[in-house]
């Protein structure tokens, strides 16, 4: 994902270290019952902390969405290093219509079913806007909550923190206090 | 008596976690594959009793898979259940004319699934539970 910076901060590094945690303690926590609404969560949850990659993340985002919420009309949009928002994924007519016209958060303003803030800790770093459903969805409702909630809270964190695996995984815990 | 097995053919990662999952508290040997000549090798040497197949797959789809399957006396009558995105009338007569027992779209409603394929493979002799 281009639009990261080449080596973070230590004080960034803290930051996703301390949510990655947060997100390994959440994943816990949450239930595996049959017919709890949060087993998709679980499902999401887990594919995402399998990645490897930036990459591989962003694509299990793309994932999870066509096959956990019924969308294959979406973008990913991350910050970029020039503070601007930038199209890194998606699916359908909008991912290419979103390239050719000026990728801010102007296009957020077409027509869309939702728009879900991508954050890492505190800070919005992005969004995802999923234009349509699959024309046989269902209007998203309060069952797709805990997937989106846990898009919104974790996977750009996740992403990130796979982006730079090699300095995560490599630097000592003092290095980064 | 010995466990039924589900062959679960769909290249994304995604897809097959929520499947397993869905199924894992049923009685039930899983089987994966991620593309479809993967799918027919698997049935091949496995002979599952039942498949859960993805119609939008690279090299080999899912419609291909299934008039692989069919063609093979050993499946003639292995229920087939498409799983799929695509909703439209033409896919879902394409799926059913190629000899596919039910049509499945994503995202898969957890009890939809548990009951379509208890049905198959109920046991005459074992009580049918309802899906939770």
């Amino acid at each position: 994902m281009s639009t990261l910076p080449e080596r973070p901060r230590n004080a960034q590094l803290r930051v996703l270290r301390s949510e990655l945690l947060e997100a390994h303690r959440e994943l816990g926590q949450l239930p595996a019952r049959p017919g709890s609404d949060s087993l998709k969560a679980l499902v999401a949850f887990r594919r995402l902390l399998e990645s490897e990659t930036g990459e591989s993340a962003l694509r299990c985002v793309e994932e999870i969405l066509i096959n956990l919420v019924g969308s294959e009309n979406f973008v990913v949009l991350l910050a970029g290093r020039d503070n601007e928002m930038h199209v890194v994924g998606g699916t359908g007519d909008s991912v290419a219509h979103t390239r050719l016209t000026a990728p801010t958060l102007e296009v957020l303003h077409r027509s869309v079913a939702r728009v879900v803030p991508l954050f890492v800790a505190d800070t919005v770093v992005g969004a995802l806007a999923i234009y349509e459903l699959l024309p046989h969805r269902d209007p998203l409702n309060q069952n797709d909550d805990p997937v989106l909630m846990l898009l919104s809270r974790y996977a750009a964190t996740i992403m990130m923190a796979a982006e730079h695996r090699h300095i995560l995984g490599r630097a000592p815990m003092a290095e980064v206090a | 008596m010995s466990r039924k097995k589900i062959l679960l053919v769909d290249d994304s990662p995604t897809a097959i976690q929520w499947q397993r999952m869905i199924l894992e508290n049923d009685p039930y040997d899983i089987l994966i594959a991620s593309n479809g000549e993967e799918g027919v090798r698997v049935a091949r040497a496995a002979q599952p009793d039942l498949v859960l197949l993805d119609v939008m797959m690279p090299v080999m789809d899912g419609l291909a898979v299934l008039r692989e399957l069919r063609s093979d006396v050993r499946f003639s009558r292995t229920p087939v259940l498409m799983v799929t995105t695509r909703s439209e009338m033409p896919s879902v007569l394409e799926a059913y004319q190629g000899g596919c027992n039910e049509y499945i779209t994503k995202p898969v409603d957890r009890r939809e699934l548990l009951t379509k394929v208890r049905g198959y493979l109920v046991d005459p002799e074992t009580p049918h539970e309802h899906a939770a």
